[in-house]
């Protein structure tokens, strides 16, 4: 193996906000990249994933992308940018 | 033997002895003692032991993810070190699924957690529910539903095992689970990559979380005719078309004797093996 370094994947935070109910990311990915976890409990129960900022997308396996762009694209929100760092040649 | 039935099986594998699944193993845990952490949950996860570096699967995965292979390997080594200490999950082949739920303890079947993480899949009730529950933890699971996260359906020996075989047909490999030290407390219908634990092993390298199961699969060539209703089943790439032979073929050391392969094959071409009498597997878990 030699190193390669992946591309960084931001999310806006802002514009995404209810992942849990729409999960077109989630499911785009080829390599299931992201993940998605509830960010409230109520009485240790979650609660509604139509409300904003009950759940939260995050990058679990950011080794593991490509630079697809797949997510980005299916994104309606705009939330998503996957770039390779500074410096790195595409 | 894996270290599972070593410590646990009392000379035999460990899933089989009922003793494992008891109601006594399941309140005995240490005075104290807190419930082992899942791997890679976090970073502060357990305590490091000297010398080892305190951090979890999301450092390694930045470090590599930058470039960083001997962050990488230095993390998963110790990760792997620490993990050797306590039970893992171990895949478990369809017939000896059946031969744990004919044991009779109490079986409930409830969301995947790990899918619900990373497909966002929602599974809320039991047409869609793919882990099971074992064991009398499964009353307190089903008594307070909010707290165990959507809560648990009760399911008779034979609804369990038409469970069972509903995944299997579907394409899913069977992991049984131990949870918080040595209680046998799962049975996961897991594909990669949703499932945690396989990916974990297949992606970084991380080889106590899941061992591998007492079997390895041969191809009988004889009886293959190359129809390829195996090919796509496996989650482990130890399953392959063989253009120059025109037959099925598994990589033994790749194989983790899951079996999914051989209950798709319409010709009975495919058998399990005891991995640890062929010498160069025994000791490959
Ligand atoms: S760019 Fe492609 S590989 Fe990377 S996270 Fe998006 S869909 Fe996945
Ligand atoms: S070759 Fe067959 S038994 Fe071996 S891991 Fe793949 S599907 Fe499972
Ligand atoms: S399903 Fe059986 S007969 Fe068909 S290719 Fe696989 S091993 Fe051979």
């Amino acid at each position: 193996m030699y190193p390669i370094v992946a591309p960084i994947i931001k999310i806006d935070q802002a514009r995404c906000t209810t992942p849990f109910a729409c999960k077109l990311c989630l499911q785009a990915c080829p390599t299931a990249v992201f993940g998605v976890f509830e960010t409230k409990m109520i009485r240790l129960e979650e609660t509604d994933k139509h409300e904003p900022g009950n759940y939260r997308l995050r990058v679990i396996y950011r080794d593991r992308c490509s630079a697809c762009n797949r997510c980005v694209d299916v994104c309606p929100e705009h939330a998503l940018t996957v770039e390779m760092p500074a410096g790195v040649r595409a | 033997m894996c270290r599972m039935c070593d410590s646990l099986g009392g000379g035999d594998t460990w899933y089989l002895n009922p003793k494992n699944y008891s109601n006594r193993m399941y309140k005995l845990r240490e005075p104290g003692k807190r419930p082992t952490e899942a791997l890679g949950n976090s970073p502060n996860a357990g305590a490091a032991p000297q010398g080892q570096t305190r951090s979890g699967l999301p450092e390694a995965i930045e470090a590599k993810a930058n470039g960083d292979l001997d962050t990488f390997n230095k993390i998963i080594g110790d990760m792997n070190q620490r993990a050797l200490m306590r039970p893992g999950g171990q895949v478990v082949p369809l017939h000896e699924v059946m031969e744990v739920l004919d044991m009779g303890m109490p079986v409930a079947a409830m969301m995947c957690i790990c899918r619900k993480n990373t497909r966002a899949c929602e599974e809320c009730s039991v047409s869609e529910y793919s882990c099971m529950g074992l064991g009398t933890g499964m009353f307190k699971w089903e008594r307070w539903p909010e707290r165990y996260k959507g809560g648990v359906e009760f399911l008779s020996t034979k609804q369990a095992k038409e469970w069972v075989e509903y995944w299997d047909k579907k394409g899913m490999m069977h992991m049984l689970m131990q949870e918080g030290g040595d209680f046998i407390g799962g049975l996961c219908n897991c594909d990669y990559p949703d499932c945690g634990p396989i990916r974990h092993r297949i992606d970084y390298g991380l080889y106590a979380q899941l061992v591998k199961s007492e079997y390895v699969c041969f191809v009988d060539w004889e009886k293959c005719n190359g129809c390829g209703d195996c090919l796509g089943r496996c989650h482990y790439n130890a399953l392959k078309f063989e253009a120059t032979m025109e037959k099925a073929h598994i990589d033994q050391f790749n194989c983790f004797g899951c079996g999914l392969c051989e209950t798709a094959c319409p010709r009975d071409a495919i058998s399990y093996f005891d991995r640890k009498k062929i010498p160069g597997l025994a000791n490959v878990w």
